[in-house]
C-alpha cells in the first residue's frame, strides 16, 4: 500500500525514488528498488483532496487499500497514469485527511483518467449492484474537499 | 420561472516545479488559501492544467482571486501563476 504519512510538509515516495522535503518526519518504509522512475516524465499531476469523516480516518484508510487502489492499479496497468501516491495528514488542522496524486504524462493521460478509472471499476467488479454499493459506502467515509491540477515544470 | 443562482469562480493555472515541490504547493494552496477563505478547487474538464475555484457556501469574489494570486506570487516554487476573471458556472 502506497500511503504515506505527512505532516505539515510532505515526504514522498515514487517508483523507489525518494523525495524528501524540509520538515519531513516520516518517510514511507522499504528499502530502494533498482527501477526506473515514473515520476520522471510527469508533466500533469491530478490531486484529490478527501477529508474523512470523524470517527473513519482508519476506516477510509483501509477503503483506499482495500478498494480504491486495486481499481488504480488495474487503471495504471492499462496506462491510465504513471503512478499514484496517497498522503496521509498527520496535522489535523489542515482540511484534508488524504491527497491522491495521480502522475500523469501528458494532457491524454489527464483528459482520460475519470473514465480510466471508472472502467478499471468495471473490470474489477463487474457487477453493477454491488458496484454503487461500494459507492455509497464510500459516500459515508469521506468527503471531497477539493482537486487540483499543476502543470509540473522541470528546472 | 426563476433564474438559477450564479455560482461565481475563477479559474486558476499554475506551472510548478520540481515534482516535490509541485505537490507541496498544492498542498499548501488549499490548507493556507482555499480552505480559510471557504472555497474549493475543482478539476474542470480534464483538457489543461488548470481548475476551478468556487465558493462553498458563498460566492467567489475578485478578493478571493487576488488572495490566491497574491499567495502564487510569494511562492518561489510557483513558477507562473495565471487566474482567470470571475465567471458564472451556472450560466451553461
Amino acid at each position: 500500500m502506497r500511503i504515506v504519512r505527512a505532516p505539515a510538509l510532505l515526504t514522498l515516495a515514487f517508483g523507489g525514488v525518494l523525495f524528501t522535503s524540509v520538515a519531513c518526519k516520516t518517510v514511507h518504509p522499504g528499502p530502494p528498488v533498482a527501477v526506473a522512475d515514473p515520476a520522471a516524465s510527469a508533466t500533469l499531476a491530478q490531486i484529490y483532496f478527501w477529508r474523512a469523516k470523524p470517527g473513519k480516518l482508519d476506516e477510509y484508510t483501509r477503503y483506499v487499500r482495500d478498494v480504491a487502489e486495486p481499481i488504480d492499479r488495474e487503471a495504471q496497468r492499462a496506462g491510465a497514469f504513471l503512478s499514484i501516491t496517497t498522503y496521509l495528514a498527520n496535522d489535523s488542522t489542515v482540511p484534508w485527511t488524504h491527497m491522491r496524486v495521480f502522475l500523469l504524462r501528458d494532457s491524454a493521460q489527464l483528459r482520460g483518467l475519470s473514465d480510466a478509472l471508472t472502467a478499471a471499476g468495471v473490470r474489477l467488479q463487474p457487477d453493477s449492484v454491488r458496484r454503487r454499493q461500494q459507492s455509497e459506502y464510500s459516500a459515508t467515509l469521506r468527503d471531497r474537499v477539493g482537486a487540483t491540477v499543476v502543470q509540473i515544470v522541470r528546472h | 420561472m426563476s433564474a438559477a443562482c450564479p455560482v461565481f469562480a475563477f479559474s486558476v493555472e499554475l506551472d510548478v516545479g520540481p515534482l516535490e515541490d509541485a505537490i507541496e504547493v498544492m498542498a499548501a494552496l488549499v490548507d493556507e488559501v482555499l480552505y480559510p477563505r471557504g472555497l474549493v478547487a475543482e478539476a474542470g474538464g480534464g483538457r489543461r492544467a488548470s481548475f476551478v475555484v468556487r465558493g462553498e457556501a458563498a460566492q467567489a469574489t475578485s478578493a478571493d482571486a487576488e488572495a490566491v494570486a497574491h499567495w502564487a506570487h510569494q511562492r518561489p516554487e510557483v513558477l507562473s501563476v495565471r487566474i482567470g476573471p470571475l465567471i458564472d458556472l451556472s450560466d451553461g
